[in-house]
């Protein structure tokens, strides 16, 4: 067990940089998730971390031992390093059977054969596969594979774990309930691990932290609930949460004192709170986000002042509510996302209760003050 | 039921008939080889025998006894020694890739290109100076080294196949490369390795010319060359010949009925 600490990892493939000067930090028993789009660089990290490939540039350190640094000559070869690997075919190995496989790397390190079986039957027993144990993996279902390769891996107590899309091969209802039994065995086990997903839903709901990682750059570290709530840029706001964050264009002006922003089809007054935190911002050019739970939806529109000021008059706003046409409502169980347009750009609200809504209807919006994200559309840095 | 359309009934007397045709030489090879020396000029080659007689085959399989031995002696050791080093030269350029191994990699397939004609000369060049020329041995040496870049490219190209996950999981679980060739890529050569010695099989079994240059005397003859001898010094005795052609063909012809659909493998390469 081992605390993981990367230093300005770079790795490139002739021209193109796969990952470029990625620092991160894993504690000791921490789960960490790396996630990010296909071609991202997180399985780069991974196979990085693991010795897999030799990395160009920085440092990778297991607790207080440097394994990589290419600057030093420092490269551990990956049998050395006492990780253990989960990959996203599981590489079970056909010609050995379920127990064959699980004992595999026991048997490299040439430890007894009693040893070896009582170790493999504790792994099997805490995975509940131990009927499995005599089987070919030819005719396993994934979930079981799935089993098999994270066995082999638990096995030998390694320092960390690296697992890699570990259950992307799985069906929809399997993974919801492999991914909270993987939680659980790795909080029972306590060894650090890294988990690399495209898939932002296993992100939030499995990681201690999470770091998104986008075009071979780490783009936020933290705990869901950051990620979610304080998103540090427009990339993060868009990759984390189902439905998206919704973004509108728009451009920050100062109106009779008041910081607003012009929407083109309406206009988005501030709150006063923002104000003073959205001066520093460099261009004038925004994004208003806002996630889809935060829009209320009402039939009638909301007037906030009696009279809507001149200037405002000539938009189709209300108060601080915009306008928008229902385009269609997707029912997902217990709420449904409805499909919305405003002023040509589409957005997302999600609500329970939907009967009195129908497509086509005309609908007034307005966005919990308190919950709005605005960023820099250059360079999409978060602003508020 | 359906009655056939006319341009089936066509396809199939079509088919038909080029079966007949290329069945042709290998009737007439049976028939001819149950024949006496006097009926086979007197009938031809394509009538069956009036009295059919065993004594073509007992006799040619007599002078055939120690070539075919010879053969054997050729394909067995070829096989074993090309395949063995094919398997790790193709373990290598596959999963355990280098500097300049592709490089490597193409100047091997590309001993596949040369002819043997070109190679006759400086052949019996080496072999006598070594002592060999005349002998079986020569031919030995030579189907085990000939048999390595073939058997290399049939690994490589299978070994393609196996996922390279196979190879990481097992670096990280601490296997070396040799203890992955051995518990990981050994176990699943099974197809590889019946493709590789079918291929040499063929090749080694019904090469003509290097047992021709390379060996002399009937004990260091291959089966081949021995049965070109049978064809007779003054009277051209085709029922033996074509006695001898049959026992030559009939264990490739076995292979490729049984194992007909690896040795396709092997020639498509996948």
């Amino acid at each position: 067990m081992a605390s993981l600490t990367i230093k300005g990892l770079t790795k490139r493939y002739g021209e193109t940089a796969a990952v470029e000067n990625l620092d991160l930090e894993v504690k000791d028993k921490e789960f960490v998730v790396l996630v990010g789009p296909s071609g991202c660089g997180k399985t780069t990290t991974l196979n990085s971390i693991a010795g897999l490939i030799e990395i160009d540039e920085g440092e990778i350190w297991f607790g207080d031992e440097l394994v990589t640094s290419p600057e030093h000559g420092i490269f551990k070869i990956p049998q050395k390093r006492e990780v253990a690997m989960v990959f996203q075919d599981y590489a079970i190995y056909p010609h050995m059977t379920v127990f064959g496989n699980i004992a595999f790397p026991l048997e490299i390190r040439r430890i007894n054969k009693r040893e070896i079986e009582a170790r493999v039957k504790k792994t099997a027993q805490l995975l509940e596969i131990e009927e499995l144990l005599n089987r070919k993996p030819k005719a396993l279902s994934g979930g079981q594979r799935q089993r098999i390769a994270l066995g082999r891996a638990m096995v030998r107590d390694p320092r960390i774990f690296l697992l890699d899309e570990p259950l992307a091969n799985l069906d929809a209802k399997l993974r919801v309930h492999a991914r909270v039994e993987l939680k659980e065995l790795q909080q029972e086990l306590g060894v650090t691990t890294i988990f690399v997903t495209h898939d932002q839903v296993e992100a939030m709901t499995m990681g201690d932290r999470i770091a998104v990682m986008n075009d071979g750059h780490l783009e936020q570290v933290g705990t869901p609930a950051e990620l979610y709530h304080n998103p540090r840029n427009r990339f993060v706001a868009g990759f984390i949460g189902s439905p998206p964050m919704n973004m509108l264009e728009g451009r920050l002006e100062e109106k009779n004192g008041d910081l607003v922003i012009d929407l083109k089809f309406c206009i988005y007054e501030l709150p006063k709170k923002a104000r003073e935190l959205i001066k520093k911002a460099a261009s004038s050019e925004v994004i208003l986000g806002i996630r889809p739970e935060n829009i209320v939806i009402t039939k009638e529109s909301k007037r906030r002042r009696p009279e809507p000021r001149p200037e405002h008059s000539r938009r189709a706003v209300e108060g601080n509510s915009l306008e928008a046409t229902v385009v269609h409502i997707e029912l997902t169980g217990k709420e449904s996302n409805v499909h919305l347009e405003a002023g040509g750009s589409p957005l997302i609200a999600i609500r329970s209760s939907t009967q009195d809504l129908r497509a086509g209807d005309k609908v007034w919006l307005s966005l919990d003050e308190e919950k709005i994200h605005v960023f820099d559309q250059k360079s999409g840095e978060a602003l508020l | 039921m359906k009655t056939p359309k006319l341009s089936r009934i066509i396809l199939y007397i079509l088919l038909g008939l080029f079966a007949i045709l290329s069945l042709l030489p290998l009737w007439s090879c049976v028939v001819t080889a149950l024949k006496t020396s006097k009926e086979v000029i007197l009938t031809t080659p394509v009538t069956p025998p009036l009295r059919p007689t065993l004594a073509p085959l007992m006799e040619s399989l007599d002078y055939l006894k120690r070539p075919l031995i010879n053969s054997l002696v050729l394909v067995g050791s070829g096989i074993m020694v090309s395949c063995f080093f094919g398997s790790i030269l193709g373990y290598v350029f596959s999963k355990r890739r280098f500097r300049g191994s592709t490089s490597l990699l193409i100047l091997v397939i590309l001993c596949l290109y040369i002819p043997p004609q070109v190679q006759l000369i400086p052949m019996v060049q080496t072999m006598s100076k070594m002592g060999l020329h005349g002998d079986l041995g020569s031919l030995v040496l030579l189907y085990m080294l000939f048999g390595i870049p073939m058997c290399t490219f049939i690994f490589k190209t299978l070994y393609d196949e196996v996922p390279d996950s196979f190879i990481n999981a097992a670096k990280v679980d601490g296997a070396g490369t040799w203890t992955i060739y051995r518990r990981i890529m050994l176990p699943l050569s099974v197809i590889p390795f019946v493709v590789a010695a079918l291929l040499q099989v063929t090749v080694i079994w019904n090469d003509y010319i290097w047992g021709l240059v390379l060996t002399v005397g009937k004990a260091n003859l291959p089966v081949t060359v021995a049965m070109a001898n049978l064809k007779g010094s003054f009277v051209a005795e085709w029922n033996l010949q074509m006695a001898g052609a049959l026992w030559v063909a009939l264990p490739t012809l076995i292979i490729f009925i049984f194992l007909g659909k690896y040795i396709m493998r092997g020639y498509a390469g996948m």
